[in-house]
């Protein structure tokens, strides 16, 4: 366990990284633009639904330079990560991100509640908090995702090999719908009967996690839980495991 | 010699196949300045990056007897998007440093370092080499710490700067600082380590301490032609060490100044042969020949 004062100087290093970065606040910016242009266009409605559907992924862009990047540029070999400290920090950063990642959805998405409230443009339900954890969960099976792969991708590649994979997988998808018609109708029923189904459904979710928030059926849920358990677990030995070899 | 802080006992690192350090024993004596020398690839930042705890060893057993542990790497690393004034708050903030502490030590440090405070607002990654050496310096001494690990402490620094670290060493051992040192800068060594350790491929060969060297043991030069005596590297009877070397058939030996003294009248028939105190340097080619 990192002590406290590890953690309260990766909290400061990792926060001065993300108001330095130029990608985030792009990409945050954009994503805000999206949400306003939906909700002026259209309704609040859509646009509160493009929020729940999409902001899973600003957990997968938090994952982008985790931890190859820092390890290969030699800045961990510094007084402040002697005696096993680089490993407490990396360790921390997970959390870190996953706290940060959470926080800002959580924010965005009171302010949703709120504007919904004061303009009475629609009310937050349960079944909206359901879907905002749901997405949560999602988001943080991204991060294990990213967080892993940066261990061999680096600049930014393990977000972009996730996206072009799921733009590839969801072009796969939809050319061949017409021989997988059955399933397309179990997955619009939300009729996962068989083992068979549930394994299929879990598979989707597995590549494409926002499907959950849309279908919540449980044993999909814990399916994408447990894998993003695993991952962490394993990006975990692989920090126990490090050493910092630059040459 | 005062009671080691760290200690390494068979110590090995194996990178692949490259055995980089193998059953290294050696320590560093509390309160002094010890000096690690070797060639380039002998295994000196192994050494101490295991001390450091960057590396694992494959086997051995190390011991630091000292918590407050400050590094000054040989090229120092940083995250690029922080500034000096911000690497400064997290380490102290990692060590639990209260800032107006902090405040006050850097202002004394950056005095005795020459550094330009003026930089802390900028990124670290933007200075100059010997400013980024130097703030190393400044982001380890601001720890007060028992045990100052750097890797060529002098590299990038002008002449200056050398100066006032060469100075800065010394007070910190006066200080209660141990220092461990690894440099192949030896006349600047010379002037200021206790002991020194020699590694050579990955082996260490010798540790001692310079003061006894120095005040107690000679070097004599055996020219060629005559029957070489009977001298390996042991201890003798008076339990002090001596060593021998052969190279071109000119038998060197680095022995107690009585040894070295018999051994100079008995061969000098063929001439006169005299004694030359080890210095650092002649110890470093003695032993790494």
């Amino acid at each position: 366990m990192p002590s406290r004062n590890l953690r309260k100087a990766a909290f400061l290093i990792i926060r001065r990284k993300a108001a330095a970065s130029r990608i985030l606040p792009a990409l945050f910016a954009g994503f805000g633009a999206f949400l306003g242009f939906l909700w002026i266009k259209d309704s609040f409605s859509l646009a509160f639904r493009a929020f729940i559907i999409f902001f899973p992924y600003l957990f997968l862009f938090l994952s982008q330079d985790m931890f190859r990047d820092e390890i290969d540029s030699g800045a961990l070999e510094n007084g402040i990560f002697v005696n096993g400290g680089f490993r407490d920090y990396l360790l921390s950063k997970i959390l870190i991100l996953a706290l940060l990642g959470l926080a800002v959805s959580l924010a965005v998405f009171a302010v949703f509640a709120a504007c919904g409230f004061g303009f009475g443009a629609a009310r937050i339900t349960p079944g909206h908090l359901a879907q905002f954890l749901t997405g949560a969960l999602a988001g943080l099976y991204y991060l294990a995702v990213g967080g892993y792969l940066s261990f061999f991708f680096k600049a930014g590649s393990n977000v972009l090999i996730v996206v072009i994979g799921q733009v590839f997988l969801a072009i796969g998808f939809f050319l061949s719908m017409a021989a997988r018609q059955g399933w397309v109708e179990a997955l619009l029923s939300e009729d996962f009967s068989g083992l068979g189904q549930k394994l299929r459904f879990l598979g989707l979710a597995l590549l494409f996690p926002n499907s959950v928030i849309i279908r919540r059926h449980p044993f999909c849920i814990g399916g994408l839980a447990l894998a993003g358990l695993g991952l962490f677990y394993l990006a975990w030995r692989r920090i126990r495991k490090l050493e910092l070899f630059r040459t | 010699m005062n009671a080691p802080a760290v200690e390494a006992l068979n110590l090995s690192k194996r990178y692949g196949r490259v055995d980089a350090l193998s059953d290294a024993s050696f320590f560093a004596p509390g309160n002094a300045i010890t000096v690690l020398l070797g060639e380039n690839g002998a295994g000196k930042t192994t050494a101490i990056k295991l001390i450091l705890g960057f590396l694992r060893p494959n086997s051995g057993w190390l011991e630091s007897r000292v918590s407050r542990v400050a590094y000054v790497p040989d090229r120092p690393a940083f995250f690029p998007w922080l500034r000096g004034r911000e690497i400064l708050a997290a380490t102290s903030r990692a060590f639990g440093i209260h800032p107006p502490d902090l405040g006050r030590r850097v202002s004394a440090l950056n005095e005795r370092l020459g550094f330009d405070p003026g930089l802390l607002d900028r990124r670290v990654l933007g200075y100059s080499l010997g400013n980024q050496k130097k703030f190393s310096y400044l982001q380890s001494l601001i720890l007060s710490p028992e045990l100052l690990v750097a890797d060529e402490p002098f590299s990038s620094l002008d002449p200056a700067a050398i100066r006032s670290v060469r100075s800065l060493f010394l007070d910190l051992k006066r200080e209660g600082t141990t220092l461990l040192l690894s440099s192949h800068l030896i006349s600047e060594m010379e002037r200021i380590c206790d002991s020194f350790i020699i590694i050579k491929r990955g082996r260490v060969i010798v540790q001692e301490g310079m003061a006894d060297l120095c005040e107690n043991y000679a070097f004599v030069r055996l020219p060629k032609g005559l029957p070489a005596p009977i001298i390996t590297n042991r201890h003798d009877a008076s339990g002090s060490y001596h060593w021998s070397r052969i190279s071109s058939g000119v038998i060197t030996v680095l022995a107690d100044k009585d040894k070295a003294r018999s051994l100079a009248e008995a061969a000098s028939g063929t001439g006169r042969i005299h004694l030359e105190p080890p210095t650092l340097e002649s110890l470093y080619f003695f032993f790494t020949s």
